[in-house]
C-alpha cells in the first residue's frame, strides 16, 4: 500500500524519549471574575510519576486538570510538559491523553474508530494505525471487542476503551478524571490494580483526580490535596496519612481524632499539648510551633492502644461504648475533660476487652500523633 | 380488596385506566382526518370509471407541469433551508449567550408571526419600487426595475425564508442532545476544530438533518400561500391548482378529490421512507430516548469510496483548515447564519416600515411618513371585525384544545400502550401532512354534514393543526413535572384522581395555559382549513388580508400586519411570563 500524501511514519510523530514527561506548574492560577478557583500553584511533576490531585468537590482539582489539557484557560502562571510551554496551546496540539468520568467515547464510532481517532488525527499511516489500536486494546484486553459501539459494551469495557483510546498514541502525559466514578465498587477495585499494572508498563506521566481517598492513597505515587482551590498539603501517601499537614488533611484522608489544647512544652522533634481539661498529651512538632500556641493533636485511632487505667500513663478516659465489628473492636471511650471520642481496636489472641463504664487509659507513641497549628 | 371484587370490577366495570385519556384525541381524529380522507378517496372514483380523474390529473400538461415544479421548488426548499438552517441551529447550541437568545427570538418568534404577514412582506420586498430594485438601481447594475414578483426566484426565496423554522427546530432539537464533552474530548485527542465538526458534531446531527429535510419536503409539497401570492398565473404549484380546481368544480368533486388524494398519498409514501431512517416523534417530544448507533455508517450502506474519502481527504482536508484562524473557518456558517436571519426578520421590518408610509407605491425607503392609514384602520369596520372574530374564534379554539391536549399529553407521557409510537405519530401528523389535501376533504364532508361557513365548522378545522403543537407544550410541562410529588400524595392517602386534582394540576396549571396561548396562535393564523370551510360570511383576519391582498397592495394591509404581530408578541410575552412567574416559587 502506498502511503497517502502528507502521511509520515507514526515515530516520528512521537517524543524522543520514550515514557513520561515531567509536568511542571508555575504560579498557575484560576479566577472566575474575583472568585479564585485556583490560587497560585508551584508544583514540579516527575516523569514517569504518578500524581493525584485529591479534594472535594469544589476544591478545584479538575479546574486544573482542565487547565492541563487545555479546556480552560490560565488567569496566570505557566505550565510546562519537558520544558515545552503547554499553556498557550489549543487543546489538539498538547499531545496529552485524557480519561473522563463518562468516558467520553464516540456513540457513532465503533470502539476500532474510537481508538484509531488520535491517530488519524496525527496523520499516522493505515498499516500503523492497525498495528497501534491492536496493541492499544490487547493491553485492556478487549481486542476481540473491536468492532462493536460503545452502546453494546458494559461499563467497565467502556472505561476499558477510552483508556485504550488516551493511550494509543504514547503521550508524555495522561490525565484522568475521576476515571472509576461511574464503576460499581467490586469493579472499581479490579480496575485500580489494573491500572496500577498498566502505569509500571507504560512508564507515562499520569495525573489523577479523585475524591476518594482509598483510590488516592492506592495508585498514587504522590498526593496532591486540595481544599478550596488552595493546596493543603503534597506529599507520599504515606506522609499525608501519617503525618497531615492540617486537620482537613487528616480529617479528609481516613479517620482521626483530634484534641485541640495549648502547646505548653516545645522539644525539637516532639511536643507537650494540654487540653482545656487539663489532659496532657505529647505528639510530633510541625510547622515550628512553640509553647503558647493554640494547636491541635491528631492521632489516627488505630494507632492508640487501650490499656487497663494506671496513673500516670497515657490519657485517662471511661468506655461509653462497645461495638463488635469482626476484625476490630471500636469502643467509644469519654476524656474526663469529656470529650469523647471513637478508637479502633483489633482483635487479635491476647488482646483484653473492656466493659461498659470501666476506666482506661489511651496510650500512643508520640511519633504517631502530629500537633498543628489551628 | 378481596380477590371476587378484584374479579368483578375486571369483568363488569371496564377498570379505569390512564391510557384512556388518549380516546377523545383519537376520535376527533376519526371524524376529522380519517372519515374525510375516506370520503375523499370514494368520490375520487366515481363508478363506472373509478381512475378516470386520475387519469386526468395524471396526463394533463398542465397538471404534469405544475407537479414537476413543486417537486423542484420542494427540493430547491430543502436544500435552501438546511444550508441556511444548519449554521443558525448549530450557532443557536453552540454559540455564546447572547448570541444563542437572541437567534432563538429573531428566528423562533417570527414563526409565530402569521405566515401570511412574512409573506405580504416579501411581496413588497420583491415590487417594482420595492428595497431590492430600489439598491440596485442605485448602484446602476440595472436601467429600469426588474420583475421579480410573480418569478420563481420570489416563489423560491419566499418559501425558504417561510419554511427555515421548521428546519431549524428539529436540527436544534438534535444538536442540542449532543454531549459537549464529546467535541471537548475530541480536541483532546488531537483534533482541530474543524475536524471535531466533521467527524464528531456532524454525524451525531444526521438524525435532525434527516428528519429536517423530512418535514420541510413534505410541507413544501403542499405548500399553498407563500407560492400563490408570490408565483401569480405563470408559476402555479399544485397545491395552487388544487385550490383553483376546488373553487372551479364545486359540482364536480370528483377532479379536485382525486388530486388531493394523490398529494395525501405522496406525502404519505415520503414520510414513510423517511421514517426509516429517523423517528419524528424523537424530536418533538421530549422524550430523552437514547439514539441507538449501529454499524450504519461502517456496514453494508456505505460505499468504499467513501471510506476512502472520509479517511483520508476529508481528514486531510479539516487538518488543513484547522491552521487556519478560527474566526476564518467560521466565516461561512457566520454569514449563511446572518442571511438566516435576515431572511427571517427583513420583512416583518420592511412590513412595518410600510405601514408608516405614504404610498406603497413610492421608493424604498420612503421619505414621507404619516399615520394616516392607521387611522383608515381604525376607523373601518371591516378590520375590526375581522380582529373579533378571529380573536373569538383564537378563544374557543384554545379552550377546546387545551383540554383535548391536556388528556393526551397525560395519556401519552403516563400511559404505557401497545403501539403508542404509532399514536404519537398520529397526533403529531397534522404538523407535516398538507393542510390542502385535508382541507379539501374536510370540505366535502362539511358540504354534506352542513358544516360548511358555521362557527362550529371553522372551529372544529382550527383544532386539526392547533392539537399536534399544543399536545407538545402540555407533554413537554409533563415531562419536567417531578412525579414523585404525586406519588407522595397517593402515599399518603389520596385516591389518583384527588392526587392528581389536588397536586398535579395546580402545578401543571400554567403548562395547560401556555399550551392554549399556543392554541391561540395556530388558530390566529390559520389560512388553509379557513379558506375552504369560511363560506360567506365568516371573515377571519388571516381571510380578510389573503383577500385583499389579492386585489391590491395597500398600506393599510401593512398596519394591519403590524396589528397581528402586536397579537402574536402580547400572546408570546403572556406565555413567557406564565412561566417565568411559576419558577420563582419552585426555586424559592
Amino acid at each position: 500500500m502506498a502511503p497517502e500524501p502528507g502521511a509520515r511514519p507514526a515515530r516520528d510523530a512521537r517524543p524522543a524519549s520514550r515514557g513520561g514527561g515531567a509536568l511542571r506548574f508555575e504560579g498557575v492560577e484560576k479566577r472566575y471574575g474575583d472568585f479564585p478557583a485556583l490560587k497560585p500553584l508551584d508544583l514540579a511533576i516527575a516523569p514517569g510519576e504518578f500524581l493525584t490531585l485529591l479534594g472535594p468537590s469544589g476544591s478545584g482539582k479538575t479546574t486544573l486538570l482542565s487547565m492541563i489539557a487545555g479546556f480552560e484557560n490560565v488567569s496566570a502562571g505557566a505550565i510546562y510538559l519537558d520544558g515545552r510551554r503547554l499553556d498557550t496551546l489549543p487543546p489538539e496540539k498538547r499531545n496529552v491523553g485524557m480519561v473522563v468520568q463518562n468516558y467520553a467515547l464516540f456513540p457513532h464510532m465503533s470502539v476500532r474508530r474510537n481508538v484509531e481517532f488520535p491517530l488519524r488525527m496525527r496523520r499516522v499511516v493505515r498499516s500503523e494505525i492497525d498495528a497501534s489500536v491492536l496493541r492499544a486494546l490487547e493491553l485492556v484486553e478487549l481486542a476481540d471487542q473491536i468492532d462493536k459501539h460503545p452502546n453494546q459494551l458494559s461499563g467497565g469495557q467502556q472505561q476499558r476503551v477510552a483508556l485504550a483510546r488516551a493511550i494509543v498514541f504514547e503521550p508524555q502525559l495522561l490525565l484522568m478524571d475521576e476515571p472509576l466514578g461511574a464503576l460499581d465498587r467490586r469493579l472499581r477495585e479490579s480496575v485500580q490494580f489494573e491500572l496500577i499494572a498498566m502505569h509500571r508498563k507504560l512508564e507515562t506521566t499520569i495525573v489523577y483526580v479523585t475524591h476518594d481517598q482509598v483510590e488516592a492513597l492506592t495508585m498514587s505515587d504522590r498526593i496532591v490535596v486540595l481544599r478550596d482551590g488552595e493546596v493543603q498539603q503534597v506529599g507520599t501517601p504515606r506522609e499525608i496519612y501519617e503525618l497531615p499537614a492540617n486537620r482537613f488533611v487528616a480529617n479528609f484522608i481516613g479517620n482521626s481524632i483530634s484534641l485541640d489544647g495549648t502547646v505548653s512544652e516545645s522539644g525539637a522533634e516532639t511536643c507537650r499539648l494540654t487540653t482545656a481539661g487539663g489532659v496532657e498529651l505529647e505528639g510530633l512538632r510541625t510547622g515550628g510551633i512553640a509553647a503558647g500556641e493554640a494547636a491541635t493533636l491528631m492521632v489516627r485511632p488505630e494507632r492508640i492502644d487501650l490499656g487497663p487505667h494506671q496513673a500516670g500513663k497515657g490519657v485517662p478516659a471511661r468506655v461509653t461504648d462497645r461495638l463488635f465489628m469482626g476484625e476490630l473492636t471500636r469502643y467509644s471511650v469519654e476524656l474526663e475533660d469529656g470529650t469523647s471520642l471513637d478508637v479502633n481496636q483489633p482483635n487479635t489472641r491476647d488482646r483484653m476487652e473492656f466493659g461498659m463504664g470501666i476506666r482506661v487509659s489511651l496510650v500512643w507513641n508520640a511519633s504517631d500523633a502530629v500537633v498543628v497549628r489551628q | 380488596m378481596s380477590e371476587e371484587s378484584r374479579g368483578r370490577a375486571g369483568f363488569g366495570a371496564v377498570r379505569w385506566r390512564v391510557e384512556y385519556l388518549v380516546v377523545p384525541v383519537l376520535a376527533f381524529y376519526a371524524l376529522t382526518l380519517f372519515w374525510p380522507a375516506l370520503r375523499m378517496v370514494l368520490v375520487s372514483m366515481p363508478e363506472g370509471d373509478p381512475f378516470r380523474y386520475y387519469r386526468d390529473v395524471l396526463t394533463s400538461g398542465l397538471y404534469q407541469e405544475a407537479m414537476l415544479r413543486t417537486f423542484v421548488y420542494s427540493v430547491i426548499a430543502t436544500l435552501g433551508t438546511l444550508v441556511l438552517g444548519y449554521p443558525l441551529a448549530y450557532f443557536m447550541v453552540r454559540g455564546r449567550t447572547w448570541i444563542r437568545i437572541s437567534i432563538t427570538v429573531l428566528v423562533v418568534v417570527p414563526m409565530f408571526v402569521a405566515l401570511l404577514v412574512r409573506t405580504f412582506g416579501w411581496m413588497m420586498i420583491f415590487s417594482r419600487t420595492g428595497p431590492i430594485n430600489r439598491v440596485l438601481l442605485s448602484l446602476d447594475l440595472i436601467e429600469e426595475p426588474m420583475r421579480l414578483m410573480y418569478t420563481t426566484f420570489a416563489v423560491q426565496v419566499g418559501m425558504v425564508a417561510v419554511l427555515l423554522p421548521f428546519m431549524v427546530l428539529p436540527l436544534y432539537a438534535t444538536m442540542r442532545r449532543i454531549d459537549p464533552g464529546l467535541l471537548q474530548a475530541a480536541r483532546g485527542l488531537g483534533a482541530p476544530p474543524p475536524s471535531v465538526f466533521a467527524f464528531v458534531f456532524m454525524p451525531l446531527s444526521m438524525p435532525g438533518v434527516y428528519a429536517g429535510i423530512m418535514i420541510v419536503f413534505v410541507l413544501s409539497l403542499g405548500f399553498y400561500i407563500t407560492p400563490d401570492l408570490l408565483g401569480g398565473s405563470s408559476n402555479q404549484v399544485y397545491a395552487v391548482l388544487l385550490a383553483k380546481a376546488v373553487k372551479l368544480n364545486s359540482t364536480r368533486p370528483g377532479l379536485p378529490a382525486a388530486m388531493a388524494t394523490i398529494l395525501l398519498l405522496v406525502a404519505l409514501v415520503v414520510l414513510a421512507v423517511c421514517a426509516r431512517l429517523v423517528s419524528v416523534n424523537d424530536l418533538w417530544v421530549a422524550e430523552t430516548r437514547q439514539q441507538v448507533w449501529r454499524d450504519r455508517s461502517e456496514g453494508r450502506s456505505s460505499a468504499a469510496w467513501w471510506h476512502r474519502f472520509r479517511d483520508g481527504a476529508l481528514v486531510e482536508f479539516t487538518l488543513r483548515m484547522g491552521k487556519l484562524p478560527y474566526w476564518l473557518h467560521n466565516l461561512p456558517g457566520t454569514l449563511l447564519a446572518g442571511l438566516a436571519i435576515a431572511l427571517s426578520i427583513v420583512p416583518i421590518c420592511v412590513a412595518l416600515v410600510f405601514s408608516f408610509a405614504r404610498s406603497i407605491f413610492l421608493p424604498f425607503p420612503p421619505t414621507e411618513f404619516t399615520l394616516k392609514w392607521y387611522y383608515t384602520f381604525a376607523e373601518s369596520t371591516r378590520w375590526y371585525d375581522a380582529i373579533t372574530t378571529s380573536v373569538i374564534m383564537g378563544l374557543a379554539v384554545a379552550v377546546l384544545v387545551t383540554v383535548v391536549s391536556a388528556l393526551t399529553a397525560i395519556a401519552v407521557v403516563r400511559g404505557r400502550f401497545p403501539g403508542k409510537q404509532w399514536v404519537i405519530s398520529l397526533i403529531l401528523s397534522p404538523l407535516i401532512i398538507p393542510h390542502v389535501a385535508l382541507a379539501v376533504g374536510l370540505w366535502h364532508l362539511f358540504f354534506v354534514v352542513g358544516l360548511s361557513g358555521t362557527w362550529p365548522g371553522v372551529i372544529i378545522a382550527h383544532m386539526i393543526p392547533a392539537i399536534p403543537v399544543t399536545t407538545i407544550v402540555i407533554a413537554a410541562d409533563l415531562h419536567n413535572f417531578d412525579r414523585k410529588l404525586e406519588q407522595v400524595a397517593r402515599g399518603l392517602g389520596a385516591s389518583p384522581v384527588r392526587a392528581f386534582v389536588a397536586v398535579t394540576f395546580p402545578i401543571l396549571r400554567s403548562g395547560f395555559l401556555v399550551g392554549g396561548f399556543f392554541g391561540f396562535l395556530v388558530s390566529l393564523d390559520e389560512l388553509v382549513f379557513t379558506l375552504f370551510l369560511a363560506g360567506y360570511s365568516i371573515r377571519t383576519l388571516p381571510l380578510r388580508l389573503w383577500e385583499d391582498l389579492h386585489v391590491r397592495l395597500d398600506p393599510v394591509l401593512a398596519v394591519v400586519s403590524v396589528v397581528e404581530v402586536l397579537l402574536v408578541l402580547a400572546v408570546l410575552a403572556g406565555s413567557f411570563a406564565i412561566l417565568k412567574l411559576r419558577r420563582r416559587p419552585a426555586g424559592a
